[in-house]
């Protein structure tokens, strides 16, 4: 993920938080280990080079994951995609809990979502620990989840600048995430024949740090002006948008 | 062909022949060939019980068929990684439930391998221990003796021997590449409390054993033992005394387990391995090295490098090799499997280890298993090491000097 985490534990504690912290972070660098596309001793290109020609089981977790992205992509009219840019998909057996990629050129980039699977896992970790009154974590500064509640407040508020705006979201027991597609125009738009070149900001709240993160790369893909079907798949999924366009769209 | 097509296909070609010319000493082993189920039980369902079960899941015919912890949430935790496994509290009710294992990865904490391995054993199973495979001696005895009356495999996972940067680099070392040995150095070093949370006080032993002076081992033992085993493997020597002490730098929360040690262990022909470990600051990692009067070789676990000294002959393959700057060195990065990567002009995509450490031993183990491949970490050097560890551990805690019974380590 190649990019800093930051965690903020409140509680009385501070040898059981630490001991928590660290649960936390080796779950984050456990996750970056196995999606990151970069390292090929990773879970994710031993997929690319084996899941090709074998259905290969999955964890619970990834399996959730793999389900949480083909759903995203299902819903956002592939705005959003783990194999953007590659030929095939990856199909998964329920019953089985595996996955399997349709073409041996398949290739994941979980870019777009590992961050927001990480701290959930983190999150996860965190809760175990009853010494934990509050936290928030976030990575790369354009994903957080919030736990709890910080001290003397109802609410861990984050600000979400823009170049001439600065909005503040309230977060309790939910996570945000925040997608651009100005400045470094990191974001590719995986639909055939399309680019991503509509400027616009979208950040999400949602349930979960994942489907924040995988919507608000959708999000800014698609731009403001959204198709009924994703406005209603946001509302099913308890995804609440932050839409804005930096530029017009071409 | 232009001019310039026809000096990169030489350039290749030469770098392949260089390459090809060290022949098998650069190639992977083949790799497993799964094909029936290979049942497994796995006791102990803490981080690196959880992390074996993410490497079984590379191996279709590998099936974790039951699990067993007694804490919960690492029950459940590991659950989610291994669908369709069962879970128990305690390796005896996964043994009775699942006679038919053809395997039983032990990975519960270090004071409580014995039981379950020796278990496993009774029951007709391969036995896989996380290093130390014990925390005493007398523990340990018990496994090389069971293990040495039975034909089931007992592998220690010592992952040096596994690691395919380390075997090229054991070859080299072996061929003689660094000349004389003047010294063996290594390190350890990764900031952590060693502690985890804990929401039932009952849990408390079972989850912080690692900071509980009655069961720890210490760094030497549960991190040095890795360490020692490489250097015993590469030079076929042990230490006959070592010297030690250590201190409480960071983690000043009444454990009485230094987080801070140093340590010097002398082999009989005079030369010295000082290893140092800390969990108090994480600065250089964990490598071991080895110093010779041609060269160095730094072995980093997914990296390594030999460093040539001045005076050291150039061989024709160095030309064609990759290299790093490592500090203010130059290194010849060790890479597996040079041979078919310089042949498809990817050298530099070798870089690194293709898989884990732990898939490696993982897939030894599976081998032996089913192959009847030469077992990589047999109970016997296991034992070995961990006698060096236990030794360091007895320096640190008294800061005496620690006399390594040649007798007694080569009885086991």
């Amino acid at each position: 993920m190649a990019t800093r985490f930051e965690l903020v534990l409140v509680g009385d504690s501070e040898r059981e938080l630490r001991a928590a912290g660290e649960a936390a972070v080796a779950e984050i660098e456990e996750v970056a280990l196995r999606l990151n596309r970069f390292d090929r001793a990773s879970f994710a290109r031993f997929l690319e080079r084996e899941a090709c020609s074998h259905p290969v089981r999955l964890d619970q977790d990834l399996y959730d994951l793999f389900e949480l992205c083909l759903e995203v992509e299902e819903e956002s009219a592939g705005a959003f995609s783990i194999t953007h840019g590659s030929p095939g998909g990856f199909l998964l057996d329920p019953e089985a809990s595996t996955v399997r990629l349709s073409d041996s050129e398949t290739r994941l980039d979980f870019g777009a979502v590992a961050k927001g699977f990480a701290l959930d896992l983190a999150a996860d970790e965190l809760r175990e620990c009853p010494a934990l009154e509050a936290a928030l974590l976030h990575g790369g500064t354009s994903t957080a989840i919030a736990l709890g509640t910080p001290p003397m407040s109802d609410a861990w508020k984050l600000s979400v600048r823009l170049a001439d705006d600065a909005r503040v979201v309230q977060l309790t027991d939910r996570a945000l995430s925040a997608s651009a597609q100005a400045g470094r125009q990191h974001i590719a738009d995986p639909r055939p024949g399309r680019t991503a070149d509509a400027a616009t900001f979208a950040a999400v709240t949602a349930p979960t740090a994942a489907l924040a993160d995988a919507w608000s790369t959708a999000l800014a893909v698609l731009g403001t002006d959204l198709p009924p079907g994703v406005r209603a798949a946001l509302q099913a999924h308890d995804v609440a948008p932050i839409q804005r366009a930096l530029t017009p769209a071409p | 062909m232009t001019a310039s097509d026809r000096r990169q296909f030489l350039r290749t070609s030469l770098g392949a022949a260089a390459a090809v010319s060290l022949g098998s000493q650069l190639e992977l082993a083949p790799a497993l060939n799964l094909r029936q189920s290979f049942k497994v039980g796995l006791v102990g369902c803490g981080r690196q019980g959880r992390t074996i079960l993410t490497e079984l899941a590379k191996w279709p015919a590998v099936e974790v068929v039951g699990l067993a912890d007694p804490v919960e949430s690492r029950r459940k935790s590991a659950l989610r990684r291994a669908k369709g496994a069962v879970g128990y509290t305690g390796h005896a009710e996964l043994l009775s439930a699942h006679t038919d294992l053809d395997a039983v990865i032990v990975a519960s904490p270090t004071h409580l391998h014995t039981e379950p391995a020796l278990a496993a054993f009774a029951a007709g199973h391969h036995v896989y221990c996380e290093a130390p495979m014990a925390h005493t001696l007398d523990d340990a005895k018990r496994l090389a003796e069971a293990a040495k009356n039975s034909s089931k495999v007992f592998q220690v996972g010592q992952l040096g021997r596994v690691n395919p940067i380390y075997n090229l680099a054991w070859k080299f070392y072996r061929s003689g590449s660094i000349g004389d040995l003047v010294a063996l150095r290594s390190r350890s070093a990764e900031k952590t409390t060693w502690t985890t949370p804990v929401r039932d006080p009952a849990d408390q032993k079972a989850l912080n054993w690692r900071t509980d002076a009655e069961v720890s081992l210490g760094l030497p033992g549960e991190l040095g033992v890795h360490q020692f085993d490489v250097f015993h493997w590469f030079t076929g020597e042990y230490p006959t005394s070592v010297r030690g002490n250590g201190s409480i730098r960071l983690h000043k929360d009444g454990r009485q387990v230094p987080d801070t040690v140093s340590t010097s262990l002398r082999y009989a022909d005079g030369t010295q391995l000082g290893w140092e470990a800390t969990i108090a600051n994480s600065f250089d990692g964990s490598y071991e090295q080895f110093e010779g009067h041609m060269g160095t070789f730094k072995l980093g676990w997914t990296h390594g490098w030999l460093f040539k000294e001045a005076d050291s002959p150039t061989q024709g393959w160095e030309v064609y090799a990759n290299r790093q700057s490592v500090g203010n060195e130059q290194g010849i990065t060790l890479i597996a499997d040079a041979t078919k990567l310089a042949a498809q002009n990817k050298l530099k995509d070798g870089i690194g280890l293709p898989e884990s450490s732990l898939w490696y031993g993982l897939e030894a183990f599976i081998k032996s298993c089913t192959e009847g491949a030469e077992v990589a970490c047999t109970a016997a050097e296991g034992a070995r090491s961990l006698m060096v560890a236990l030794a360091a551990t007895e320096a640190v805690r008294t800061g005496e000097e620690v006399a390594i019974d040649a007798d007694v380590l080569n009885s086991l």
